[in-house]
């Protein structure tokens, strides 16, 4: 199956002078997805869907049709996304025979677009975890290695990618959840600026943290899907009005000169690690060679965000989770005397243990007594967080720092320490908290021979520097495909 | 900070989950693995904060404007009962 280890740009370039058909790629991803089910990735397989429209795009293209880049060409969502007549699971018992009625707008520019939805991935239960191990329809495996998680929440969607089943995937990011699945699995994931992409149509989980965003083999590849997906959209109230921008047209300067990168040392204090260490010591080395400043800037909060992020967003998900009370949709219970034992039942029955931790952290904090603790004092933190990150780019472009503290670990290693899992997303986390953009980039393979990732955070839309800056890194100092 | 079986009992209540005994004592010891974690924060001087508002952009309504919806075939579609375009619930008020 050696199209599939393509770039989805090479494809797309094929696809356009017709050396290959949509529908002989289709199929090529099929097999790929049937050849490697043991890693239990998707959760739904489109075949159907996929055979039609890869016909319908492949019939447009020979009547000379102007197309996208994304026509024809077999994409992976995750499975929080609504497409119609698919199955919007989550991974979780609660939403088993949940099928969307409409589409997510991301959906919708897919498809506008032609892009082929190929399947929908397996992830952590409503997208709360780090390893994609509390999914309710089995744990993932990392195609790198069976016995390592692929991390989490998009562990699907990053694995999909990292497994050659598709050319690009779309994950969700709360609190790192496109980002270090995507460290793990040794493929480029980004998450965007908050509000440049909708989340219309997207199940909820910490409503002021969530965006969708692209997960994809090559940084060119990622700003080919932006593209398509980031936009306006009235659907959604926290859409924001940016320009629409070509990241793919105008990103890419294959130059670093005078780039101002920060390096915050509150990033390492506390990192042990000696194989991340010295992968990001190679960056900075390779970064200052080529003619990029590294400077020194301070973010003293930074350390906090990991406790801000599990208020702030158990507090969201126990609101959003409040919805699932058995009747409008998901798991009733058969057995129950009143209608308040209907709720108990049901939503013990339909979630996990970690989606119930989270809501119940998300309860405490909101109660009565404890909000002004809690809640108001994260926000506050929250906020001191925000202006360092103004503060730190006004001295520098992007800031450095490794993905996750860790290469990916084993399944079962961490999944009875919640606390110890909650620290995997304590790099990435502070991103969603200030509303940043960020991008993982493979930067190279711990003793473990899993890779590992390197993030690069932006200030607000200013993903086509964080494109520019992973894309150079990735041509000229590290590339986990081999350089071609 | 230590929280005892009681509370614990509360916010199930709160959040309308059941625990089993058994799920009840370890529930206590994550939580308060947790909280303590999350008590950091406490430690924090925020007394420079003076508003707690994040994004000031997204404050702007659009126009009310009458729009196609989905069919009552498709939101009714999911709901595990459901009779003549209604959702069942369980009784209410005998």
């Amino acid at each position: 199956m050696e199209i599939m280890n393509e770039s989805l740009e090479n494809v797309s370039k094929m696809l356009a002078d017709k050396s290959i058909s949509s529908v002989e790629l289709v199929k090529a991803s099929l097999d790929a997805i049937s050849s490697t089910q043991k890693y239990n990735i998707l959760h739904e397989v489109c075949s159907e869907s996929a055979l039609k429209s890869a016909t319908e795009v492949d019939d447009k293209r020979a009547r000379g049709e102007k197309l996208s880049p994304l026509a024809g060409v077999p994409i992976v969502i995750k499975d929080n996304i609504s497409m119609k007549g698919t199955y919007t699971t989550c991974s979780s018992k609660f939403l088993e025979n949940y099928k969307s009625p409409y589409n997510a707008t991301v959906v919708d520019k897919l498809l506008q677009a032609g892009a082929i939805v190929i399947g929908k991935a397996n992830m952590d239960e409503f997208a709360m975890g780090s390893s994609s191990e509390t999914c309710a329809f089995g744990v993932v495996h990392n195609p790198r290695n069976f016995d390592y998680v692929p991390g989490g929440s998009s562990g699907g969607s990053a694995s999909a990618v990292a497994a050659d089943q598709c050319f690009g995937a779309l994950g969700t990011d709360t609190g790192g959840s496109i980002r270090q699945p995507s460290s793990f699995c040794g493929v480029v994931g980004l998450k965007p600026t908050y509000g440049l992409v909708s989340r219309y149509g997207v199940v909820a989980f910490a409503s002021s943290l969530d965006q969708v965003g692209p997960i994809t083999k090559t940084v060119r590849d990622n700003a080919l899907i932006l593209d398509c997906i980031a936009g306006y959209d009235s659907n959604e109230f926290t859409s924001a009005k940016h320009q629409k921008e070509s990241y793919y047209q105008t990103s890419f300067k294959n130059s670093i000169k005078g780039l101002k990168i920060g390096y915050a040392k509150e990033f390492f204090e506390s990192l042990q690690n000696q194989d991340v260490v010295k992968s990001i010591e190679n960056a900075i080395e390779f970064f200052k060679a080529n003619g990029a400043e590294i400077v020194d800037i301070t973010l003293p909060h930074i350390k906090d965000a990991l406790a801000v992020y599990y208020v702030l967003s158990s507090a969201e998900a126990a609101s959003n989770l409040a919805r699932f009370d058995g009747i409008k949709y998901g798991v009733a219970t058969k057995e129950y005397n009143d209608v308040i034992d209907f709720y108990f039942k049901s939503r013990t029955q339909g979630f996990g243990n970690e989606v119930k931790r989270r809501i119940m952290l998300g309860n405490f904090v909101l109660s009565s007594g404890y909000f002004d603790a809690y809640y108001n004092k994260a926000k506050a933190v929250q906020n001191l967080i925000i202006s360092e990150f103004a503060d730190a780019f006004n001295l520098c472009d992007v800031i450095l720092s490794p993905t996750a503290p860790t290469s990916a670990f084993k399944i079962g290693e961490k999944v009875n320490n919640p606390l110890e899992m909650y620290l995997n997303d304590i790099f990435t986390v502070p991103v969603n908290i200030a509303t940043l953009p960020a991008i993982s980039v493979p930067c190279g393979v711990a003793q473990n021979g899993m890779p590992l990732g390197m993030q690069l955070i932006g200030n607000r839309f200013s993903e086509s520097i964080l494109y520019n800056v992973a894309d150079y890194f990735e041509k000229n100092c590290y590339s986990i495909r081999g350089v071609k | 900070m230590e929280i005892t079986e009681n509370e614990i009992k509360h916010l199930a209540t709160l959040s309308r989950l059941n625990f089993s005994e058994e799920e009840l004592g370890k529930f206590s010891a994550d939580f308060t693995a947790i909280l303590n974690y999350v008590n950091e924060l406490q430690k924090v001087d925020t007394s420079q904060v003076k508003d707690n508002t994040i994004i000031r952009e997204f404050d702007e309504l659009r126009e009310d404007e009458v729009k196609p919806s989905l069919s009552n075939d498709d939101v009714i579609g999911n709901a595990p009962k459901n009779y003549n375009g209604y959702f069942v619930a369980p009784t209410v008020v005998e």
